[in-house]
């Protein structure tokens, strides 16, 4: 009877599983073509919450889940090691690292071309391990030829413009290789390059292809006990030890305002997530509500950044390679969610995410080392968070009012929701409300400004009874004092 | 009582006059003495649990009434205790009992401080804490100063020696207080050895 038992559960089991393997694996295409969920892949959404004593993991609504998953098989084309996904005019450029070509697809992943070769002065020239591309208004495509240490310029129909080999310049040591990795061009024709091993900054060029220096030096910081042992050592024994040198960028994105996100490896630094203005200086506003701050994981080992994207609005997404988490930060740098995983084989777990793309809404992740992009759709939540900082950015209250509203009847623990409405119930001259949404919100500083306005809106309604009450005692001491007067006088 | 209770005042306005007639004309009583300490944990009780959203660093936390009555206790006693330890040996004529007395009065200016600012973090607002942090200030500084002056007059200590004393009454504090952490520390490590042995022999029989 117990064997019998065992049998059939584990028949169960096993019919389950196949159930389940049956429906991760099933991948049609469903009438607008994408928004097909093969799967309900895991995000394990959450944020931290400082409150209440020590940094705790709170976990959040799904911010983003995946739906569909491109590999080699559901591509039609062979897909090894992509490391960069770039887009313009509704096309994808998918960098096909391990194949050395370049996929162009539809916005449905449907392959519209494969950039194996080039003509190269009439011979055929082809690409060693590309790592970046990117693609300008006008469809010129840029490629980043690592392995060739050069760049590749093609214009719209892939035929060869330009190369850009190794710059020469006083500024380069005498044994720099070029290896370029990512890319950025902007409107101006300036291109801006993440090169390895290079640690003075990013690469800038002339659209012409001459070197013009490097931008956004990451400072080097050394701590106060570092630099007293470096006075007291001796030289010997200084150069034994570790160098200060300064990180190098690892991944760069350039956002609609022309502004780039950079993001680099390090342990040490504290800010790993850096906005740079064109002219190299760090933008990127600090300034979340307790809890949070732009710097990842907040619990055990640092974050180590390798991509990141940003949509209109500045709400920037950021990529870690210790667990393959997705952080996603507003412009004010609070954090709205935390996503993904290391890899276990479910969907919506990732090797090494090494690009990561906005497009049309969705969020495409692409993971170098498991050969695949994810695409990932908004959930209602993350929507209305969206449209909510969009319509406050622009000045919309109203209906910034009603997403946050909708955004917290799915999060009711979304203290940036409460903080928002506050901010709207301020501008509204709401003033007591506005500090009940702050204290949900726990954001004292807001509270704080909120609660001036109260006051003195207070005392100017209530001014009349105050001056009556402070004369009446007045009166009352003068007459009281009076009367005494006069009974010790008697 | 309305003497006893004017004494308080008279000692944290004029301590080194104060002090003299605590010990010196018997002025000091025990029960003012617990019902300050009394008022002090009161007064904590009530920061914590009516200070102004605004200036309340404990946001969400709950509040840990039995860590509160030992922050308000237990420092009074230990600095009678180091105190008494120190002096003894550097000819002090205050015995326990003044030394506690003392350390008690001089709670004064922090129980009627805390108080205003308790009602201040509730009409001030993030600009205007400056107010509450020079009330704080002013706080530590005269209970410091009357601790001194107390230590001086109970005693019957010159300047100089005031000062050693106060400062070897500190390390004295942190003497016992790291002997207490040591012995709490062995006696939990008893009671977990017993603990384990009892579990064996319960596994075991």
């Amino acid at each position: 009877m117990k064997n019998l038992l065992k049998k059939s559960a584990c028949f169960l089991i096993a019919f389950a599983c196949v159930i389940s393997v049956t429906s991760a694996t099933v991948g049609a295409v469903s009438d607008d073509g994408r928004r097909f969920v093969q799967s309900n892949g895991v995000t394990d959404a959450y944020t931290y919450s400082k409150i209440s004593g020590g940094t705790r993991v709170v976990s959040s609504p799904d911010a983003y889940l995946p739906y569909y998953v491109v590999d080699s098989d559901s591509l039609g084309a062979e897909l090894v090691n992509p490391s960069h996904i770039a887009t313009a005019d509704n096309k994808l450029y998918i960098v096909n690292t391990g194949k050395n070509n370049i996929i162009v697809t539809d916005e449905k992943f449907g392959v519209l071309n494969v950039i194996n070769s080039f003509d190269n002065n009439g011979t055929a020239d082809t690409f060693a391990a590309p790592e970046g591309c990117f693609v300008d208004n006008s469809g010129k495509l840029y490629i980043a030829d690592t392995e060739n240490h050069r760049i590749v310029i093609l214009d719209k129909s892939y035929r060869l413009i330009q190369i850009i080999d190794a710059p020469k310049s006083d500024v380069l040591a005498a044994d720099f290789v070029f290896k370029p990795q990512k890319i950025v061009v902007d409107s101006s024709n300036r291109i801006f390059v993440v090169s390895d091993g290079v640690y003075e900054g990013i690469m800038q060029f002339y659209g012409d292809g001459s070197f013009i220096g490097f931008v956004g030096s990451i400072p080097v910081t050394a701590s106060p006990i570092e630099i007293l042992w470096k006075k007291l050592l001796s030289k010997e024994q200084t150069s034994k030890l570790t160098q200060f040198v300064p990180v190098s960028y690892t991944n760069i994105f350039l956002d609609s305002e022309e502004f780039m996100y950079t993001v680099s490896l390090s342990s040490t630094l504290s800010e790993p997530i850096r906005r740079l203005n064109p002219g190299g200086a760090d933008v990127l506003i600090r300034n979340a509500l307790a809890g949070t701050d732009v710097s990842g994981d907040q619990i055990g080992k640092d974050s180590q950044f390798v991509a990141v994207c940003a949509d209109e609005s500045n709400t920037y997404y950021a990529a870690d390679s210790v667990r393959s988490r997705i952080f996603i930060y507003d412009e004010d740098g609070n954090l709205l969610c935390v996503m993904g995983g290391s890899y276990t084989g479910q969907i919506g777990t990732y090797k090494y995410i090494s690009s990561m793309l906005l497009f049309g809404g969705d969020l495409l992740v692409v993971d170098s080392q498991a050969s695949a992009i994810t695409a990932l759709y908004p959930t209602e939540y993350m929507l209305a968070i969206k449209e909510g900082l969009r319509t406050y950015r622009t000045g919309l209250y109203e209906e910034s009012y009603q997403s946050w509203q909708e955004a917290l009847s799915h999060n009711s623990n979304f203290d940036l929701a409460y903080s928002k409405i506050g901010m709207i119930e301020i501008r509204k001259k709401n003033y007591g409300q506005a500090m009940e949404y702050f204290k949900l919100a726990n954001d004292q500083k807001n509270y704080s400004k909120a609660y001036v306005k109260y006051r003195s809106e207070w005392y100017t309604q209530n001014l009349s009874y105050v001056i009556t009450a402070v004369s009446a005692v007045v009166v009352l001491i003068v007459i009281f004092k009076f009367f005494r007067k006069k009974r010790v006088k008697k | 009582m309305k003497n006893k209770i004017k004494f308080i005042f008279h000692i944290i306005l004029h301590p080194a006059d104060g002090f003299w007639d605590m010990k010196r004309e018997k002025r000091g009583s025990i029960p003012i003495c617990l019902a300050l300490i009394a008022l002090q944990f009161l007064t904590m009780l009530i920061n914590e649990y009516n200070v102004g959203f605004i200036f309340d660093s404990s946001v969400g936390k709950t509040a840990d009434i039995g860590f509160l009555l030992a922050v308000a206790v237990l420092p009074i006693f230990l600095f009678a205790l180091a105190n008494l330890s120190i002096t003894t040996f550097l000819e002090g004529e205050g015995n326990f009992k003044d030394i506690f007395m003392m350390a008690c009065y001089a709670l004064t200016p922090s129980i009627i401080i805390r108080i205003i600012t308790t009602v201040l973090t509730n009409v001030l607002s993030l600009d205007e804490q400056t107010y509450i942090a020079v009330l704080s200030i002013i706080s530590v500084v005269w209970v410091v100063l009357l601790l001194f002056v107390g230590i001086m007059e109970v005693h019957n200590y010159s300047t100089p020696r005031a000062v050693a004393s106060a400062l070897l009454t500190i390390v004295a504090m942190a003497i016992i207080i790291f002997i207490l952490l040591l012995f709490l520390d062995m006696v939990s490590r008893i009671f977990g050895f017993g603990y384990s042995v009892f579990q064996e022999l319960e596994m075991r029989i």
